[in-house]
């Protein structure tokens, strides 16, 4: 039966089976009727293309310099949220994260001034609302989620933790413990978390921004209140705002309300800059023994474009055709053929000025060797090919689907749009790079691979039982340097560092 | 599994949460449904249910086959499972690997969960592509022993185990299947953790997984929750038309349904690579739609909600005691459990589990005040409404409700047994269901660490 004869007959189905709800009403009317023919399986049915949908630029609206309402309008959503983005963070405070820092945006969120730490918990708890703060090397925030009905004591809260956080001691100290409980006790014994730290600290030196926030246990235990009081101080005065609104609000009569929010924070300054690029290292190959395990965790990192590159829509594809999706080449090829895995799965990760591409996976620590030589197998034919005609349809495809979602819910607007406020980009900018996804070719695509998964900076992690893996390793990848959990996770991975 | 839920207990914990998540305190003032699903049953037995959800253009497709672990005979532990990977691997008319690849082209999503009740395959796709959706889940209900092969067979055992290891492989990745295992005795459907035992995982034949297929993988043994930007009418068509030629062989199988056996009070041990010395008590309470279900759920949240509440003061928040804690209670269509974990921060277990014993006999004896209910009521059914807005949270609620109750639409009704509960509730089913001497509890300790409790032995999983 030919797929255009379908509505005729869907009609007389729906007609015969809507208006029953039980089974032997169903059958009784089935076989009164005439049978159905048979469908065509043949070939997989036609799919109607999705076009991208429009969505709303950032409204920008300006309080006065330094400080700015975004408004994105997402009609018929329950939950609206808030984030003010400060436009400076760990970099500006103290040239680079520390551990002051990382406890500052731990506790920032925690009690204020008119609530302690319970009643602050309780009063998020009966709102149905979620309060967070949080920096990172080139801005800070604060962030609220709430229903659409409690929006305005929300609002007083959030305002609280904005500008009233009371860090108490009593929570500091709690957070210390855990931090050293964590990176003394629980994570060493992980191996997917000692691989996550080894693959971090073996990209990032200790003297870039980004290999900045190892933790010196020593200095966490010194820091005190008053270093947060002084840098949450330091970031209200002298940082821009913006404050990003999303969800179905009455913009008139919300607004006053923000501009009270932030009435004399913020300065009329520049965003921090880019945080400098993550300059190259060459190859290393790093191995952590965790004796006794039959499980390894691998990792393959290069270089990649920053988001903002010519090449970037070009290496999104050769990303989701090599490792970001179930079908992708490293899946299908250590899972599906091979068996190796229960998965592995790429991911790009950009910045402003650098980027990374990472791939990891877990296999049985027999067959380390074959799963690595497999890895790199698929990163050459990717090189020497670039994608097929299917994956860069699929691709194409993705990228649509994925762009219709951007205002399924507030989360997910609030996701899109607050990855736009980082990176100081706007809609139009994210529709082009749409476009340019649309538009990218094999050619693209290969000469996206060559450029960075043929780079010359690239880092392989194993971490498992060094003496049923080292002796897999050999001919697969140059000598490979051994280190212990806790190097990992203290980040002591530098030959120039002493080991503790 | 592919990214599945854990095995054990977990899948029924996140159902009973989705269904949860689908009340609202609004809506419990009016026991009126916020949803509004239809229900249609095929002359071959498929049940359909359907919501039309227009705010964007995906659509949420959940087939849920009624069988789980529970339903698995000798040298079948972890079939039920293994199908959750086999169902990808090719059917008459979509050759291997080809589900993936043109679903994904259509621009759709997919993955599926076991459990030892149901197997559920769910897939988000745009609407243009709903034939395409249905097209590929009929061949396979239909029509997956023409396409499976010995060799995706033994590719997907090897993937089975390589899961089974990797999930047993991180600190405290054994812990839930060993407190189901000592929970649920022998003889208990519960008894063996979903993923299955080693031995039957690699033992299975290409006709012995068929077999399983033809008995339980039947149109009367499903139900398909289609939720988004479709029109009722012309999607239960599109349905009728797909399915219409999938075979009716008549009623599954009878499931395992009980009477089970009694938990007997024991004290496990799993040594593992951990740090910390950790204690976990368990008890077996309700299944689900049990009346004592909502009030357990609302213990739960009493003991351990944050700041404020009875074992999260006692543990951690006032009195420095533990690293890590948790407190949940679960329920699946045959059992139920509730589990307290405790990792310690330096105290010995047995000063841990006697701070739990007497803060369930504080509340035992004196029950929460009204506020500390409420309080915990709110928690537990905060975000509920947010469930609602995606096709996807809506279809696993449908889906749920569904099969506990036989109504899609149970939403009202479940959120008003929540509204009803009172504290002299809670402080029944403490009492009631979390005796000391009821208990099983596990203890996890380092290779060498004599710390664990009294008489605790060693379990292995098979």
């Amino acid at each position: 039966m030919s797929p255009r004869a379908w509505p005729l007959h869907l009609a007389l189905a729906a007609s015969l089976v809507a208006s029953t709800a039980r089974a032997a009403d169903v059958a009784a009317a089935a076989a009164a009727a005439p049978a159905l023919p048979a469908v065509d399986r043949s070939a997989p049915p036609p799919v109607t293309p999705a076009s991208p949908m429009d969505v709303p630029a950032l409204d920008v609206d300006p309080v006065r310099p330094g400080v700015r309402i975004l408004w994105v309008p997402v009609p018929g959503v329950r939950r609206v949220a808030v984030t003010a983005y400060l436009g400076s963070g760990q970099l500006a405070l103290d040239g680079g994260s520390t551990a002051a820092n990382e406890l500052l945006g731990d506790q920032w969120s925690v009690a204020t001034r008119g609530h302690a730490a319970d009643a602050l918990e309780q009063a998020e708890t009966d709102l149905d609302a979620s309060l967070w703060a949080g920096l990172d090397l080139r801005h800070a925030w604060v962030a609220l989620s709430v229903p659409r009905d409690d929006l305005g004591a929300g609002l007083d809260l959030f305002e609280e933790v904005l500008r009233e956080p009371t860090f108490p001691g009593r929570e500091l100290k709690r957070s210390k413990t855990d931090l050293t409980m964590w990176l003394g006790s629980a994570a060493p014994h992980s191996p997917s978390t000692v691989a996550a730290y080894a693959e971090r600290y073996g990209w990032y030196a200790p003297d870039e921004p980004r290999g900045t926030d190892r933790v010196d246990l020593g200095k966490v235990a010194s820091v005190k209140r008053a270093d947060l009081v002084r840098r949450h101080a330091t970031l209200l005065a002298t940082s821009p705002i913006d404050l990003l609104v999303v969800g179905d609000v009455d913009r008139a009569a919300l607004r006053p309300r923000l501009v009270a929010l932030v009435d004399g924070l913020g300065a009329d300054a520049a965003w921090a800059p880019a945080v400098p690029a993550h300059p190259a290292r060459g190859e290393r190959y790093i191995g952590i023994d965790l004796p006794g395990i039959d499980q390894a965790n691998l990792v393959v990192r290069c270089a990649a474009p920053p988001w903002n590159a010519p090449d970037a829509a070009a290496f999104r594809a050769v990303q989701y055709a090599i490792g970001g999706t179930f079908l992708s080449r490293l899946n299908a090829n250590l899972r599906e053929d091979k068996g190796y895995t229960y998965g592995g799965y790429s991911r790009w990760y950009p910045n402003d000025t650098d980027g990374v591409w990472s791939f990891r996976v877990q296999v049985d620590q027999a067959v380390v060797g074959d799963a690595l030589r497999e890895v790199f197998t698929e990163m050459d034919a990717m090189m020497a090919t670039g994608l097929r005609d299917d994956e860069l349809a699929a691709f194409r495809v993705s990228e649509v689907t994925d762009w219709n979602l951007l205002l399924g819910t507030t989360d997910d607007a609030d996701s899109a749009y607050s990855t736009l406020v980082e990176r100081r980009s706007s809609v139009a900018a994210a529709r082009a790079d749409l476009a340019a996804g649309q538009a990218v070719t094999i050619a693209d695509t290969l000469d996206a691979a060559r450029t960075w998964l043929g780079g010359p900076e690239r880092l392989v992690v194993v971490v498992g039982d060094r003496s049923v893996i080292a002796p897999q390793l050999d001919g697969v990848v140059p000598d490979v340097t051994w280190y212990t959990p806790e190097q990992a996770v203290f980040g002591r991975l530098d030959p120039v560092e002493p080991t503790p | 599994m592919r990214l599945a839920p854990p095995t054990s207990l977990v899948p029924h914990v996140a159902a009973a949460a989705t269904a949860l998540l689908a009340a609202t305190a609004a809506a419990a003032a009016t026991p009126a449904s916020p949803t509004a699903a239809t229900v249609h049953t095929l002359p071959n037995g498929l049940t359909v249910v359907i919501e039309e959800q227009h705010r964007t253009d995906q659509v949420a497709l959940f087939l849920r086959y009624g069988v789980g672990s529970r339903d698995e005979g000798v040298g079948e532990h972890g079939c039920a499972h293994l199908f959750e990977h086999l169902m990808f691997e090719g059917s008459a008319n979509v050759p291997t690997n080809m589900f993936d690849t043109w679903l994904t082209a259509g621009g759709g999503d997919n993955n599926a969960y076991t459990s030892e009740d149901e197997t559920v395959y769910h897939m988000t796709f745009p609407s243009g592509a709903l034939d395409l959706a249905l097209f590929l889940e009929s061949d396979r209900m239909g029509f997956l022993d023409a396409g499976l092969d010995a060799a995706n067979l033994a590719n997907q055992q090897k993937v089975v185990l390589q899961e089974r290891r990797q999930g047993y492989a991180e600190p405290h990745g054994r812990d839930s299947d060993v407190v189901s295992r000592v929970l649920y005795p022998e003889g208990h459907p519960y008894h063996v953790p979903v993923i299955g035992t080693v031995a039957d995982v690699e033992g299975f034949s290409l006709d012995g997984v068929l077999d399983f297929w033809q008995r339980h993988y039947r149109p009367r043994n499903a139900v398909l929750v289609l939720v988004g930007n479709v029109d009722t009418d012309a999607a239960l068509a599109s349905v009728t038309r797909w399915f219409a030629d999938v075979p009716d062989p008549g009623p599954a199988v009878a499931r395992v349904d009980g009477p089970t056996p009694p938990a007997v009070p024991a004290d496990a041990l799993v040594i593992d690579e951990v740090d910390d010395r950790s204690v976990t008590l368990a008890w077996r309470t309700v299944p689900l739609g049990h009346p004592d279900e909502p009030a357990l759920d609302v213990l739960s949240y009493v003991l351990d909600n944050g700041r404020g509440t009875r074992l999260a003061d006692a543990l951690y928040y006032k009195h420095p005691l533990a690293s890590a804690f948790g407190v949940w209670s679960g329920m699946s269509a045959i059992d139920g459990t509730f589990q307290v974990d405790v990792t310690s921060a330096g105290p010995p277990l047995p000063r841990l589990v006697k701070v739990i014993d007497a803060t369930l006999a504080r509340v035992v004896r004196k029950p929460p005040s009204q506020e500390e209910v409420d309080r915990a009521r709110k928690a537990l059914l905060a975000g509920i409404e947010d469930t609602l807005e995606t096709p996807e949270g809506r279809a696993g609620l449908l889906l749920y409700c569904h099969d506990t109750y036989g109504d899609p639409n149970c939403l009202g009704p479940e959120l008003a047994r929540y509204e009803a509960v009172t504290p002299a509730d809670v402080a029944r089913v403490a009492g009631t269901w979390l005796a000391p001497e009821a208990r099983v509890t596990l203890s996890v300790v380092a290779d060498g660490d004599g710390g664990s409790l009294p008489g605790a032995a060693p379990v292995e999983l098979p």
